[in-house]
């Protein structure tokens, strides 16, 4: 006689099995979306720098003003305290060795190689490349994609490209934006340990260079290039009803976090290997 | 944009097919230049997708369609940009932009085909939401007017570039009868006015009855086409148990 308890296990065992090859089969699907999206991104961007009368300049500008501008009271506020929390973090193990003063080294290049740079890519993801999902994915489940086709307007031309210019072109500007913030935050602190004004300035000036400068921007570019390339494809990707745009949104948020911090390795090894 | 076939659409047995799922199969049918059709069948027979593969969204796994004399459902993106050039189309939702106002919406593909100056799109634009009769809410946004309102403004924007074919995907549903009847009566006025060809999307009888010179009713079990002819003569005989049970508002036994 058959043991029933072993033909659950048997079919518990081949569910797993099965659940683990769709959801394989999922990923490799997704990916190849993705690659097929980068490729449709590589000809937008190409046909868009040959022929920029192409470009819907009114709706990138204003794009870029609402995720750009718009975003300057957040990202702010985020530096500035980060730059502060920073200073004071730092400022107890330093003190212990009497070098309190190296606390402004230590803020000035965290925020010109890394902090300021990610906090302000994720402030991004969050706060604007959310909306691009959302805005698609609800443009998607009200046939407003479809009515683009049938008018025979280019969606990528349409919707996508201004979008991906307006990111790529406001997460580089904010980034500054939020270093300046940021460590104008730490140096402040450390004026609060006793040192005046000039001798922290001084400080700062001679701690940061322009490698450390430039790393920030290169990578704020690519942060911003992918962060709204990644929320495109969400977007486009939404199929069904409301829940369907939420589901876009956070897969969205997560995707874009996960290529920063990727992405954000692949650079820290290149400028390791490249000494720079 | 007139066409020179006696035919404003061709539909030559086009299989419709998702992923190894077939959903219709074998269907042609056409559509003299000047007509109004409508495609019937119950809920999830395939009326929409049909619709969707007619203006060429999708490729037909078999078959292919054609609207005036060009290939729609060619493997050429040019053929099907020059195909969908010659058609307008109302979704069930109407589509409108929410970011735009109903003269932007209507002004768009002006906007993006023609070199026209903006005074003269602007007018353009403006009569044909006074054809709808909505040119007083002209500047109105889309979450600013009604469900009935949205519909009649997406039929505006889908007449904009002067088509020889308006698709409609189900125009009654979410309306009230009144405002059913009257979309109904702008339709007969755009046929008769403007001799647009009119495919419509349905499954509202009195809709059916006072605008289509022909109808063509899907099923969902056979995944063809089961029934073609006046809507009048298919109500006094229906050639098969199921268009009698449509017609006569009849629930299905085996449902």
């Amino acid at each position: 006689m058959p043991n029933p308890l072993n033909f659950s296990a048997q079919r518990q065992h081949s569910s797993t099995i099965s659940l683990l090859g769709s959801h394989v089969l999922h990923i490799l699907d997704d990916l190849r979306q993705q690659l097929t999206f980068s490729g449709k991104l590589l000809k937008i961007l190409l046909s868009a720098f040959i022929c920029p009368n192409s470009i819907r300049w009114r709706e990138t500008l204003l794009i870029f003003r609402k995720c750009g501008s718009d975003a300057l009271l957040i990202v702010s506020l985020i530096s500035l305290l980060m730059g502060m929390i920073l200073a004071f973090q730092s400022a107890i193990p330093l003190r212990q060795f009497g070098v309190d003063i190296f606390v402004v080294n230590l803020v000035v290049l965290s925020i010109l190689r890394e902090l300021g740079v990610i906090m302000t890519a994720i402030v991004f993801a969050g706060r604007s490349a959310s909306a691009f999902a959302a805005e698609l994915g609800t443009m998607r489940i009200n046939e407003e994609i479809n009515a683009l086709i049938t008018l025979g307007l280019d969606p990528d031309r349409f919707l996508i490209l201004p979008r991906i210019l307006a990111g790529t072109l406001a997460v580089p500007i904010l980034t500054i934006y939020a270093n300046v913030i940021g460590i104008l935050g730490g140096l402040f602190i450390v004026t609060t340990f006793g040192y005046s004004w000039p001798a922290v300035w001084n400080q700062a000036l001679q701690a940061a260079t322009l490698p450390d400068l430039f790393t920030g921007i290169i990578k704020s570019l690519a942060f911003g290039f992918l962060v709204s390339a990644a929320a495109c494809l969400r977007g486009f990707q939404t199929q069904g009803g409301a829940i369907a745009v939420g589901i876009s949104t956070t897969r969205s948020v997560v995707s874009s976090i996960l290529l920063i911090i990727i992405s954000d390795l692949l650079f820290a090894l290149v400028f390791y290997s490249l000494e720079f | 944009m007139l066409n020179h076939s006696p035919f404003a659409v061709r539909v030559e047995n086009v299989t419709l097919a998702y992923k190894n799922d077939i959903i219709l199969q074998n269907i042609s049918f056409s559509v003299p230049s000047g007509q109004i059709l409508a495609i019937l069948g119950s809920s999830g027979c395939g009326k929409s997708t049909l619709l969707k593969h007619i203006v060429g969204l999708h490729r037909p796994s078999k078959g292919k369609i054609w609207i005036g004399e060009t290939l729609i459902s060619s493997p050429n993106l040019s053929d099907r940009i020059k195909a969908q050039r010659q058609i307008g189309v109302m979704y069930q939702s109407g589509a409108l932009f929410g970011s735009l106002s109903l003269l932007e919406n209507v002004r768009l593909p002006l906007d993006e085909f023609t070199s026209l100056p903006l005074q003269a799109k602007n007018s353009i634009a403006w009569s044909k939401l006074a054809l709808v009769g909505l040119e007083n809410r002209a500047h109105h946004l889309p979450s600013e007017i009604s469900g009935g309102m949205i519909k009649r403004a997406a039929i505006a924007r889908a007449l904009a570039l002067d088509p020889a074919v308006l698709f409609l995907d189900e125009p009654s549903a979410g309306l009230d009868p009144v405002t059913s009847a009257s979309l109904d009566e702008l339709i007969l006025r755009i046929n008769s006015s403007l001799g647009i060809t009119f495919v419509i999307v349905t499954h509202e009888l009195p809709s059916i009855f006072s605008i289509a010179n022909h109808v063509i009713m899907l099923d969902r079990s056979s995944k063809s086409i089961i029934a073609s002819g006046n809507p009048h003569q298919l109500l006094q005989n229906p050639p098969n148990e199921i268009v009698r049970r449509f017609f006569h508002r009849q629930p299905d036994p085996l449902a």
